[in-house]
């Protein structure tokens, strides 16, 4: 338990400090599992040289600790896309469900996790809001299709070149509704409901 | 020998087919206008050769009515060779269907079209190359142009080969198709439709039901996205291998504005709008022409031969059937299939489609509908098998009842030819008004009382085209065709009856009966409710047995101009003609088809009654 805590407060840190956010005690709060961080535990974190205090009393981490933090997050993120992407749970579950166990997994376990998230073509991102429909992005953005929802028996959208890891480009977009998008060099024109099936990611 | 020619949709193969065999198969600028089998034989030396044009399709694997139909051609072996008709300038996409074909080891060729388009984007494909990967012929040719078309049917004839494409499928569908081999002795093409539940018997169908859901449960994808990808992906690397841009080409791209929020909504309006009034203008212009021709040469000709009795009668009623068929129909019909090929060829329904998307979902419907509807100012008959275009029922019975009570051109030719010449060109504008809102007001509502699922469009966009004028002129003569040697002969043979009829004065009976309810409830004399009853036949007949009946074409001088207000009002709704109630019956059965007629009657009558009430 002990090990939970502070690997969640390394991790707190670095999200914080990944969005540019420096960090001081009060502003650790209460962790995912409810706890508050007590000054026991960053007593020995700092200990252990995991953690330091600059000149504004912020904390901030050490080589050691980055790497262990990132490590953690790590795990986070290849938990929260096999709860959401494999096992559909929503978005708030899956975090939830990844911050309690990413504390818990051995390496072994994440590695092949992994292996099974990779092989599906599922992005494993910082974000938790990695996974966005067609009708969320906006004109002009080029995306990769991630997954596309059957619906029915309707196989065009796929037929048309609709696959996941293909990359479109979003040409038009009329005010919350209806898409033009170049699949393949070609123009399709396509509502918002069908928009809706086709999960993508937006592409840096 | 029988050929195939298969395709996508918009690659040119209708093109090709028309310029192969001379047929004229109508060709649009929007995804799947060849609904029905085209075939055409010629003749290669000594052998007869029949030509089957397919209808466009994305693949073999797909649902739709024409994919199926597909399917069934080339699962019945009926025919021996495909020309597989790609579009150059997008290679990759058009090879899918390509390597769908060649899983069914069919004897093919490749036709590449539009290669005069390739160069002008600075692209080139090498197809010895192409040729040496997949092991089938392949051709140059442009079917705008006319280069080497005639080389297709020789080079199909006497080199055709089995394709010799193996799809590297995912790991799992490929340990899949091993097992349903060693397992049943099922072929690989056999045992991929199997897998994708299109087997024809579906016993062997079930047999791959186990490995079919354990792949699926797997990937947590459907065994046909499975496949499907990895289609595309090898369709991409045979493309990559022999696709080369030699330069960048930035084209001007005038699309963006027909599709933008602000500019798109502007030219929507300002293309049809533009349009009809110009099919207005000069319809009345030749219809003035040749009224004019009739009254101050034809008719005294007639004069002068000085007959007399039933034989004066009947020379009347054929001059009156000819005046009132060209001089009020023809001029606006023709106009009307001028616009109508015209918007066609150009491609500009579909960006059409994808602007009124989000308005028609209001009314149940999406932007596809608007193919359909536009048609229907034409002619209802080929908008009617337009509704193919949709994919679910509900859809299909929306799009049917909104088509039925658009004012197609015989309907113009009642507004515009009685309305437009005898009361006001803004009383004509008015009755397309009202029934813009019958339209809209009946789509909502059954949209409302009808059950049904619905699904969003999915429209391919063709770039745009400037319409070749031949091109236009010919697909206008073909669809006039059927006005000149079929409505017009009847026209001028009903005209003879009804002229017998009454010299005979045989219509004594109609005055009793119609004359008592046409008078108080429409305020119609019982003449002009007679002829809106004979618009069963073809809805512009209307106005020219209107004409036949009241001894004139200068309906003016019967009628007043409230009468001739509401005759046109009420032809535009009233009785659908029979050639629409025959395609409506084959497109959404007879339970819909009696509804929407008995609708739309009724709603004639009480339209016309409560505007004979408030004018």
């Amino acid at each position: 338990m002990q090990n939970t805590v502070t690997e969640e407060i390394l991790e707190m840190i670095l999200i914080r400090s990944q969005s540019g956010k420096t960090t001081s005690i009060s502003e650790l709060g209460p962790l995912h599992n409810g706890t508050p961080a007590g000054d026991n535990d960053i007593r020995q974190l700092a200990l252990a040289k995991l953690i330091f205090f600059d000149s504004d009393s912020n904390l901030n981490l050490t080589d050691k600790g980055t790497e262990l933090a990132l490590q953690v997050l790590k795990k986070h993120q290849i938990l929260l896309a096999f709860f959401s992407e494999i096992l559909g749970l929503d978005d708030g579950a899956a975090s939830n469900e990844a911050c309690k166990l990413e504390h818990s997994v051995d390496d072994s376990g994440i590695s092949r996790l992994r292996g099974i998230v990779s092989e599906q073509g599922i992005l494993i991102n910082n974000s938790c809001k990695s996974r966005l429909n067609l009708s969320e992005c906006s004109e002009g953005s080029i995306i990769r299709i991630l997954s596309i929802k059957e619906h029915g028996n309707d196989r065009l959208l796929h037929d048309l070149g609709f696959c996941p890891g293909e990359h479109i480009r979003i040409i038009r977009k009329l005010h919350n509704s209806s898409l033009i998008i170049e699949v393949k060099g070609c123009e399709i024109a396509i509502s918002r409901d069908v928009a809706r099936d086709v999960n993508v990611t937006e592409e840096k | 020998m029988r050929i195939g020619l298969i395709g996508n949709p918009n690659v040119g193969k209708s093109l090709i087919f028309n310029e192969l065999t001379g047929l004229g198969v109508e060709v649009s600028n929007y995804p799947g206008t060849t609904v029905d089998i085209f075939l055409g034989t010629i003749c290669l030396g000594s052998d007869t050769i029949e030509i089957t044009d397919i209808p466009g399709i994305y693949s073999i694997d797909g649902k739709s009515e024409s994919e199926q139909f597909a399917r069934e051609i080339i699962l019945s072996n009926s025919i021996d060779i495909y020309i597989s008709v790609l579009d150059a300038t997008h290679l990759a996409r058009n090879l899918y269907l390509f390597i769908e074909l060649a899983e069914f080891r069919r004897p093919a060729i490749i036709v590449l079209n539009m290669t005069d388009e390739l160069k002008k984007r600075g692209l080139s494909i090498d197809s010895k190359v192409l040729e040496e990967i997949i092991g089938v012929p392949v051709l140059y040719v442009s079917a705008r142009t006319g280069m080497n078309i005639n080389e297709i049917i020789p080079l199909a004839a006497k080199r055709a080969a089995i394709p010799d494409l193996q799809v590297p499928y995912e790991a799992h569908i490929e340990a899949g198709i091993r097992s349903l081999f060693s397992l049943f002795g099922i072929k690989r093409e056999e045992a991929l439709m199997a897998l994708l539940e299109l087997h024809p018997d579906p016993k062997v169908n079930e047999l791959a039901d186990p490995i079919r859901n354990e792949i699926s449960n797997t990937f947590h994808m459907t065994l046909h996205q499975i496949i499907a990808t990895n289609r595309h992906n090898f369709a991409l690397t045979i493309a990559q291998k022999v696709e080369k841009q030699n330069e960048q080409k930035e084209k001007y791209d005038f699309n963006k504005y027909l599709t933008s929020p602000v500019s798109g909504f502007f030219f929507l309006i300002l293309i049809i709008g533009g349009l009809l009034s110009f099919a207005f203008l000069v319809g009345s212009w030749i219809d003035r022409l040749l009224l004019y021709t009739f009254q101050y040469f034809v008719t005294p000709a007639f004069n002068s031969l000085q007959l007399t009795g039933i034989w004066n009668s009947i020379g009347l009623s054929v001059l009156l059937g000819l005046e009132a068929g060209f001089g009020v129909a023809f001029p606006f019909i023709l106009t009307f299939y001028l616009l109508v090929s015209l918007i066609e060829d150009s491609g500009y329904l579909t960006r059409a489609a994808f602007l009124c998307d989000r308005a028609l979902h209001r009314f149940g419907l999406h932007g596809i509908a608007v193919i359909p509807l536009v048609l229907g100012l034409g002619c209802n008959v080929p908008a009617i098998m337009g509704l193919r275009l949709l994919r679910t029922k509900k859809q299909k019975r929306i799009a049917a009842l909104m088509i039925l009570l658009t004012p197609c051109s015989g309907r113009t030719v009642v507004i515009a030819g009685l309305v437009a010449v005898f009361v006001g060109l803004i009383p004509a504008l008015s009755i397309y008004c009202i029934i813009a809102i019958v339209i809209l007001a009946s789509a909502y509502l059954v949209n409302r009382l009808s059950s049904g699922s619905e699904y969003g469009m999915v429209l391919e966009m063709p770039p745009l085209r400037w319409p070749k004028l031949l091109d236009i002129l010919s697909k206008t003569y073909n669809r006039l065709k059927e006005f000149l040697f079929i409505a017009i002969p009847a026209l001028v043979v009903t005209s003879i009856i009804l002229g017998i009829l009454q010299y005979f004065n045989a219509f004594a009976w109609v005055e009793e009966y119609i004359g008592g309810f046409s008078m108080a409830v429409l305020g119609l004399p019982s003449f002009a409710t007679t002829a809106l009853l004979f618009a069963i036949l073809r809805k512009e007949m209307a106005v020219e047995i209107l004409a036949v009946l009241a001894g004139t074409p200068q309906i003016s001088l019967v009628m007043s101009g409230k009468q001739i207000y509401l005759f046109a009002l009420i032809n535009a709704l009233f009785i659908p003609c029979i050639s629409s109630i025959a395609v409506l019956f084959k497109e959404v059965g007879a339970k819909y088809t009696l509804i929407f007629c008995g609708y739309v009657m009724v709603l004639g009558i009480v339209i016309g009654a409560l505007f004979n009430l408030l004018l």
